[in-house]
């Protein structure tokens, strides 16, 4: 295992990057100007990238567009090497089961049980007929269950996922990406709509898994000091480019300022202000993770991971 | 504070006042110009309304029935007549609409297609459906049967493919982000988020439909709807009396037992 | 929450079926495997589907329908549309006149039908009502109205007051009545008791908290339902004239019966348009309203 911090000192050049985006372009038919305009970056296995930015900066544009909801007007992306833009549908497919995404609003099917939320996620890797029928392998129901286990929800297994509290539900959408067995995993504002407490807990489940099973990991967030605290790396946009893009302790407050075009002080929500923040950030890169009780996740996601790769 | 009896505050917010004002103009319009054109008083009718209560009283109370066997069996195909054509209704419908889902069909124009299809189904009324069904097949239950069915595939598909674009919209794109094709994101999660939608809409036209098939029946479609207008014709108004009270209740009481299916179901 | 906790016993990896095995046995035996779903809670949802496809069949079947006749007689029907489609403009004014007879009679018992149901909604209204087994009675009453279908109450009132276009609109008011008095009593009825209680604290009568905070508050759905109605109150006027009162349903079932299969299907056509005109209208009424 690489010591942490090991992934954001890579910094923007990589051997063998996991996702290569080049002169990323999307227009929008009937936008006013490109949504997201030249945007180019690489990214390493378990390296976490924070995007931030405004509303409108392009964020979600981005992500979808790495895995093709969206489809790009221009540039390039290659997944693993393997050039996602162009491709035919049966290979955007193919490479989208190894892009995983969590969203906002984690759009779990309401009426469905947590079990059948998670399984959605191996559909890509059935059979037509089999998707229909949902006929699951028991090999991937077992590892749901364990991951599921792992994650604290053992006991809501077969709850539907309307019944859950937003925290739990956002656990079960990123259960849901893991079940694809990502290399990449693209996380919508992730806790945009929950309470500070279920925010804390989603955003390090995220950065467990994309650490310990070096699954590369873009999160959108509204919240810089979040980005601060969790990323390994920094991507600021404004207006569709990318403004900066470097380790989060590079990121001066007056790149901040510039980004959101509003003074520091209304940007730290929470958390404490200026210099306080970067040595917290600095004190959590260099301890590892903090929270103790989620060890035992990390082992089991990644463990569980494994196990569905050979059976 | 003097400022008041000049210009009054307004309470309403502008665009509910401007919504009330519109709304409230269009209906003066339309309610002068329908009366100016069809000469309508309505208190002329109000008083002609002792004469229908009178008729009422007179001719209709008390019921009498003497043929039970037949209003039960007039009653029993009224029933099968809705049901049939709820059914068949409900699954033309559902692959009706499964194409005309924009979200699930991709093929360009076979949604606007289906739409029109759809919209000229149930925009003409079923009577009508009824009577160029019956210049082709002549008087017979057959026709009532075809006629709901029409009627019941074009209201359906409408609702349907409101489910589907709801339930679609949400659950779709997290699915096809996994690399699932097509049909398995539909059956493993848009059906099953737009099915409780479906049965209360299945249950809607079941309701519907107990109603106009009495209508159809009473031209000629069979059921209860024919005894009802042989009655009339007969002037037999005792006998229609008992057969209208005995369509009310059998009305009513598919709509309560409806009402407790869509508790038990949609819970 | 630990691992402990989780006492689900698995058979180990190499029993579980491989992916490609396609024996028609693959699924039978039915777990020790991990359930997915919840069928017990879904079972309700299922056994209806299934309750109606069986329900379906046998009524079907009880209707002893004449399956010989209609494939016999399906080409007649081919013949009976084309013909219906080579629009004949014979007569065609009276069309447009009785079409604007409909749509009178139904505006009208619209109107009329709208003003009665907002007093007796209120009244029928649980939170407002002066009396409350006046609410329960009412509302039985308008569920009794609408459960006979109109073209019965039409043809009552015109046993009674003879043809004409008010007998049309006595006999559509009937249900537009009971309609809007119930579903006002439904919208009034969902006005927060905090806002009327607001009102009534500060000593406003039960006509003003009635004009003051029930009504203002329930706008919308009324503004929507009226609109939703019209549709109905469309449909059901042109469809009048079918059981003997005038509107454009007299001149269909007339041509019609005259064979006039042109003229018939051009008034069909004229009703069809006028009532896509009228759904697009409710649905952006619908829209705009947000119901």
């Amino acid at each position: 295992m690489l010591p942490a911090g090991a992934w954001w000192s890579c910094g923007r050049i990589c051997l063998n990057p996991v996702l290569e985006v080049r002169n990323l372009k999307k227009v929008y038919r009937g936008g006013e100007g490109p949504a997201v305009d030249n945007v180019s970056f690489s990214m390493a296995r378990g390296e976490m990238i924070g995007v931030i930015g405004p509303s409108g900066a392009g964020k979600s544009t981005l992500l979808r567009c790495i895995n093709r909801l969206v489809t790009p007007t221009a540039g390039h992306i290659f997944i693993e090497g393997e050039e996602m833009t162009g491709a035919p549908a049966v290979r955007v497919r193919g490479l989208r089961r190894r892009v995983g995404m969590v969203f906002q609003h984690h759009n779990l099917v309401a009426r469905l049980t947590v079990m059948q939320n998670v399984m959605h996620g191996r559909l890509g890797y059935m059979s037509t007929l089999d998707g229909i029928l949902g006929r699951y392998q028991e090999a991937d129901k077992k590892q749901a269950v364990e991951i599921l286990t792992q994650t604290g929800l053992g006991s809501f297994l077969y709850h539907r996922a309307g019944e859950l509290s937003g925290g739990q539900r956002q656990r079960v959408g990123i259960v849901r990406a893991l079940m694809q067995q990502p290399s990449i995993l693209l996380c919508d504002e992730p806790i945009a709509s929950l309470d500070p407490a279920s925010a804390q807990v989603v955003m390090d489940l995220i950065r467990d898994v994309c650490h310990r099973s070096a699954i590369a990991c873009i999160v959108n967030l509204h919240q810089v000091d979040a980005a601060l605290r969790y990323s390994d790396r920094i991507i600021g946009m404004y207006r569709g480019g990318i403004v900066f893009d470097g380790p989060a302790a590079e990121l001066k407050e007056s790149v901040i300022e510039k980004i959101y075009n509003k003074p520091i002080k209304q940007l730290m929500i929470g958390d404490g202000i200026k210099g306080g923040i970067r040595d917290e950030i600095r004190e959590g890169m260099h301890s590892g993770i903090r929270e103790e009780p989620h060890d035992g996740i990390r082992d089991g996601i990644k463990e569980g991971l494994r196990d569905g790769q050979n059976g | 504070m003097g400022k008041m009896d000049n210009s009054r505050i307004k309470l309403a917010s502008r665009e509910s006042r401007r919504a009330a004002f519109v709304f409230l103009t269009v209906l003066v319009i339309v309610f002068v110009l329908s009366t100016g054109f069809t000469g309508f008083n309505p208190l002329e009718a109000l008083l002609a309304q002792g004469e229908f209560w009178n008729f009422i009283a007179v001719d209709f109370i008390p019921p009498y029935m003497d043929k039970w066997e037949a209003l039960l069996r007039a009653l029993m195909q009224t029933l099968y007549m809705a049901i049939a054509s709820a059914g068949m209704g409900a699954v033309l419908a559902l692959s009706l609409a499964l194409a005309g889902t924009p979200a699930l069909c991709r093929v360009p124009g076979i949604s606007s297609l289906v739409r029109g299809f759809a919209s000229v189904l149930r925009n003409i009324p079923d009577l009508v459906w009824a009577f160029i069904l019956v210049a082709a097949f002549g008087i017979g239950t057959i026709v009532g049967v075809l006629a709901l069915t029409i009627s019941t595939t074009g209201q359906l598909t409408r609702f349907f493919i409101e489910t589907l674009d709801e339930a679609a919209g949400e659950n779709m794109e997290p699915l096809l982000a996994t690399g699932a094709s097509m049909p398995p994101v539909v059956l493993q999660a848009v059906l099953p988020a737009a099915l409780p939608g479906f049965v209360a809409w299945i249950l809607y036209s079941v309701e519907l439909n107990i109603r106009s098939s009495t209508i159809l029946g009473m031209v000629g479609a069979g059921g209860i709807g024919l005894l009802l207008m042989g009655y009339i014709k007969q002037y037999n108004y005792a006998a229609a009396s008992t057969t209208i009270i005995a369509v009310g209740v059998i009305v009513i009481s598919v709509n309560l037992l409806t009402d407790c299916l869509r508790k038990i179901i949609l819970t | 929450m630990n691992p402990e906790d989780y006492t689900i016993v698995l058979p180990p990896a190499d029993v579980l079926p491989s992916a490609g095995t396609l024996s028609p046995y693959r699924q039978r035996p039915r777990r020790p495997g991990i359930r997915v779903g919840d069928a017990k809670r879904d079972m309700p949802v299922y056994l209806f589907l299934a309750a109606l496809a069986v329900l379906t069949v046998v009524s079907l079947g009880l209707l002893d329908l004449d399956l010989a006749k209609l494939i016999e007689r399906l080409p007649k029907l081919g013949k009976v549309f084309l013909d219906m489609s080579r629009f004949s403009t014979e007569r065609f004014s009276l069309t447009l006149l009785t079409l604007l007879e409909t749509i009178a009679v139904a505006v009208l018992a619209l109107i009329y039908g709208m003003l009665a149901g907002l007093v007796l909604g209120a009244l029928a209204a649980r939170n407002i009502t002066p009396w409350k087994p006046l609410s329960f009675i009412l509302k039985s009453l308008f569920a009794f109205i609408r459960a006979v279908p109109t073209p019965v109450w039409v043809l009552l009132v015109l046993a009674s007051m003879g043809f004409g276009m008010a007998a049309g609109i006595m006999g559509l008011l009937f249900h537009v009545v009971g309609f809007f008095g119930r579903v006002f009593a439904q919208i009034f009825e969902e006005v927060p008791s905090q806002t009327i209680e607001a009102v009534r604290t500060g000593g406003a009568s039960r006509v003003q908290v009635f004009f003051g905070a029930v009504l203002p508050s329930s706008l919308s759905g009324i503004i929507a339902w009226t609109a939703l109605r019209f549709e109905t109150n469309y449909v059901e006027a042109a469809i009048l004239g079918m059981v003997g009162a005038g509107g454009v349903g007299y001149t269909i079932l007339a041509a019609m019966n005259s064979y006039k299969l042109g003229r018939a299907g051009l008034a069909v056509l004229i009703v069809f348009v006028f009532a896509l005109a009228v759904e697009l209208l409710t649905t952006y009424v619908k829209r705009k309203v947000k119901i």
